[in-house]
């Protein structure tokens, strides 16, 4: 499978596009639970980005449960393939919305009346 | 008027198979980059260590065999040095102490960088804990315990450091003088130091100050002169300044010490009790005879060591006791040059001098290299052997227990550990 670069003329912001890149990544199975993520300068540069975004990314991601930072030991995948998947679903739905004028809020009222 | 604009089209760039096994092996060809300049850095740094003698340097020859420079590496914290390198020393316990070591150039006329170190062994080998801030040749400790001291070089100076922390740091001690002496006693240390007007850099026109301090003190509290003004002394010296040179003998006390005022002229032997407020003039047995040295078991019991003159070697060896503070003395042996010899007392030109804590056992070291040693509070003596080689000298005796150590100058250690067998110490 073949992925693109991030890019910056796209309005979704770089970080949350290095997050969605390393969330699909996780979702291909390239990094299993368990295992530690390459250090951010070495994704950063893959990806063509700087490492702060790359730190930024791996920050939101830590938020969502997918990955767990303990000093010393570096990053590590802790949520499951699964688990990214419905992640990286919900940002694509997320980005879609914005796209088509939804706010954040009507999203999510409109995920809730969903039978 | 229409809410959703038309978007630029994404631009998109290159692509990538696969993210996290790529930033994987770019991680892994990264160190093996960082390691290999290591790798790299360690060797030259090595080559080029052992290119300039490594730890054991010597003169470096060219193929014809002429000397060409000494490099002599800076030791880092944590080397062992041997024993021949210690030029001072402080033992708090028969095995456990503090040295000053020092490197030398290869003709060992100048000391190139000194170091404090630490023993676990009686000497045996000497670790690095600390460097010192310049070299000394010819060093003077007073340590209150293996963290906290000072350290000067003899008569060397702005040489007067602190440390608080077993000699990691040093601070700059503010004394007047030049230090000859360095004295711990109780909670309070000090520095005898001598001022000498550039016209006399030595003898009886130098003044001399006791710099008071107590632990930690980067300045003295008190700088006091010491001086009693002897009439009968001063008429002998014409011309004679307010002070004369005087030289720290013995500690009496926290608050008391002996000195000998006149330097090598004429000898007066003065006494305080007060921390050098007041100085008074002791009854001197050895009269017109050299004073060469003190030692102090208490308060008013003493020893004193009346010596052959370091140049003509006039004179002879006296040894007397007081148990009184120098009102009376009882002569315990003597030498043999003139008159009679009592105890079988040597006459050596006295290096240095020492008791034990309870002034039973007593060692004198003469220039030549021979420990004599006493194990009836100075009656009787033996020359113990020709440990010490005679182009060094004493430098201080330093008894911890039953043993006793001695530093000699430019480097070596004696050691006894019965107080009667003394031995020069061998590093392996």
């Amino acid at each position: 499978m073949q992925m693109p670069k991030v890019n910056r003329n796209e309005s979704t912001s770089l970080h949350e596009q290095v997050a969605a890149e390393i969330r699909r990544a996780i979702a291909d199975g390239e990094a299993a639970q368990g295992e530690r993520l390459p250090p951010a300068i070495d994704l950063a540069a893959i990806l063509g980005v700087n490492k702060n975004t790359v730190i930024r990314a791996l920050h939101i991601l830590r938020d969502e449960g997918v990955l767990d930072f303990t000093r010393g030991r570096g990053t590590r995948v802790v949520g499951t393939p699964e688990r990214s998947v419905l992640f990286m679903k919900m940002n694509e739905l997320l980005a879609l919305a914005r796209e088509q004028g939804y706010r954040r809020d009507e999203l999510v009222s409109m995920i809730l009346s969903v039978r | 008027m229409t809410l959703i604009k038309e978007r630029p089209k994404p631009k998109v760039n290159d692509p990538i198979e696969v993210l996290i096994p790529e930033a994987r092996q770019r991680s892994r060809q990264r160190r093996l980059r960082a390691w290999s300049l290591v790798i790299l850095a360690l060797i030259l740094g090595l080559s080029a260590w052992v290119g300039s003698g490594g730890l054991n340097s010597s003169t470096n020859r060219v193929s014809g065999g002429r000397p060409t420079h000494r490099v002599i590496p800076v030791l880092a914290i944590g080397t062992v040095m041997k024993a021949s390198s210690v030029v001072g020393l402080k033992m708090f316990t028969p095995s456990r102490g503090l040295a000053i070591s020092t490197t030398w150039n290869a003709s060992h006329q100048k000391a190139i960088q000194s170091y404090l170190t630490a023993t676990k062994n009686a000497g045996d080998s000497w670790k690095i804990v600390g460097r010192l801030p310049m070299p000394m040749a010819t060093p003077l400790m007073a340590f209150i315990s293996p963290t906290e001291g000072y350290v000067a070089g003899y008569q060397q100076a702005n040489s007067s450091f602190l440390t608080l922390n077993g000699g990691r740091t040093w601070t700059k001690v503010a004394v007047k003088g030049l230090a000859t002496a360095l004295s711990v006693s109780g909670n309070s240390v000090w520095v005898i130091a001598g001022d000498c007007p550039l016209k006399y850099q030595q003898g009886p026109w130098c003044a001399t100050y006791l710099n008071v301090l107590a632990p930690g003190d980067l300045k003295p509290t008190a700088i006091r002169p010491i001086t009693v003004n002897d009439p009968q002394l001063r008429a002998t010296i014409p011309k004679a300044p307010s002070t004369l040179a005087a030289r720290f003998l013995a500690r009496t006390g926290p608050q008391g010490a002996l000195v000998v005022e006149g330097a090598d002229g004429p000898n007066s032997i003065l006494s305080t009790t007060d921390a050098g407020r007041s100085w008074r003039m002791v009854n001197n047995p050895c009269k017109s005879v050299f004073v060469g040295a003190a030692a102090a078991v208490t308060s008013s019991r003493w020893y004193l060591f009346c010596s052959l003159d370091g140049g003509m070697q006039q004179g002879t060896n006296l040894l007397y006791e007081t148990w009184n503070g120098g009102t009376n003395w009882t002569l315990l042996a003597q030498g043999h040059i003139q008159g009679a010899n009592t105890g079988g007392l040597t006459d050596g030109v006295m290096g240095n001098f020492a008791t034990n804590s309870t002034g039973s056992v007593l060692w004198y070291a003469n220039i030549d290299g021979a420990i004599n040693v006493s194990t009836d509070g100075g009656r009787n003596w033996l020359v113990n052997r020709k440990a010490i080689a005679s182009m060094w000298s004493p430098v201080g005796f330093v008894s911890v227990g039953s043993s006793a150590f001695e530093a000699l100058s430019v480097g070596g250690l004696i050691r006894t550990t019965n107080g009667t067998t003394w031995a020069v110490v061998r590093s392996k």
